[in-house]
């Protein structure tokens, strides 16, 4: 996924960079960078192509979250009361 | 976390040697994050000051869990430790205290009247000598806490095996920029001048105490010599592949760790403790 751009003289430094800027605060585990002159990208004025002509809200995994299965819910419930 | 640290019975000897060690690594890390948290916002560009300041904010957190250490053995609380301690009492090295201003810094500006320090790095701050310092200290990091991760005494040891990631990153961002700002002539020259003139403090780091006998008998950290060692086999050729040149003959700059301080230390005090005087004992 990209995060965001850095300026920087190299790759290296790029990277040097990149992980203060982007790694900050969310999980993180590899970083890769790219120079812009390598990057082919769609016109801002395309950005309609990606808007959604329907309610697809159900491809979107927000709705779920983690929880223990009830017993062990009540479990640790228990441990913590 | 109960303490662990408690439950150990340690001999007064070793638990003095113990606690002079935890002041000498908090006061090193709580001063260079200081000093380098002063060039955030005004660093050379965005992102190098975030990842600069970054590195500073690091710092400020080995400090804090090596004062939380300190606690546990029966001193006093951070806050009071920082805010509260005079001059005579910090066991710091002169590396982290000295202030990175070019030749020319006679006057300083004045555009803020209630931050002197600020304007002075504005019109003079010399922040080569700051990444500088950072890469020696960085990389004095690195030898001494890999050293420390299997001391005897569980509670430090556990304390920077959790720092190695940090840490990695602090000496990757050193030598990565020194490598870089050495290719050029006028970058050469200003880390040049930085490394001869922040090179006797660096070998200060590693001043001998009257504890290093004990440390080492009881297996908790290496002699300072031993450690020095290792800091200028790793050192050194990374500023020779650089085409920098290492300082001959240079006099390491002793004192810090008994509590002698260069003249800058008493207005970063001033600075660092200016809210907490004005009303001591206030709650945040």
């Amino acid at each position: 996924m990209h995060v965001g751009s850095v300026h920087a003289t190299d790759a290296d430094t790029a990277i040097l960079m990149a992980k203060e800027q982007f790694a900050r605060r969310l999980a993180c585990v590899n970083i890769w960078v790219v120079p812009e002159n390598a990057i082919t990208a769609t016109p801002y004025e395309d950005a309609d192509m990606f808007e959604h002509g329907t309610d697809k809200s159900y491809r979107e995994a927000f709705g779920c979250t983690k929880r223990p299965s009830g017993p062990r819910r009540s479990a640790m419930r228990r441990k913590f009361e | 976390m109960k303490s662990q640290v408690m439950e150990m019975p340690l001999k007064p000897v070793i638990k003095d040697a113990i606690v002079d060690l935890l002041y000498r690594l908090a006061d090193d890390g709580l001063i260079i994050g200081h000093r380098n948290s002063e060039w955030t916002g005004l660093g050379p560009m965005l992102e190098e000051d975030i990842a600069f300041s970054s590195v500073a904010q690091d710092k400020m957190g080995h400090a804090l869990a090596f004062y939380n250490l300190l606690l546990e053995l029966g001193e006093p609380d951070p806050d009071t430790l920082v805010y509260t301690r005079t001059i005579d009492q910090f066991r710091c090295a002169s590396l982290v205290v000295l202030e990175c201003f070019a030749n020319d810094s006679a006057n300083g500006s004045a555009m803020l009247s209630n931050n002197p320090t600020r304007d002075r790095l504005v019109a003079v701050g010399d922040w080569s000598q700051s990444l500088v310092r950072q890469f020696f200290f960085s990389e004095a990091d690195a030898i001494r806490f890999a050293a420390l991760s299997s001391s005897t005494f569980e509670p430090l040891a556990q304390l920077v095996r959790k720092f190695r990631g940090e840490i990695k990153y602090h000496t990757m961002h050193g030598r990565a920029m020194i490598k870089k700002l050495a290719a050029t002539d006028d970058s050469r020259a200003r880390i040049q001048a930085a490394v001869d003139l922040l090179w006797p403090h660096a070998l200060g780091l590693f001043e001998p105490t009257p504890h290093d006998k004990t440390l080492v008998e009881a297996g908790i950290s290496p002699a300072e010599s031993v450690l020095c060692e290792s800091w200028r086999s790793e050192v050194e050729p990374l500023l020779h592949d650089a085409g920098l040149q290492i300082p001959a003959g240079a006099k390491p700059a002793y004192g810090g760790r008994s509590c002698k301080h260069p003249a800058a230390m008493k207005s970063l005090l001033d600075d660092m403790q200016k809210v907490a005087r004005l009303d001591p004992g206030a709650k945040w």
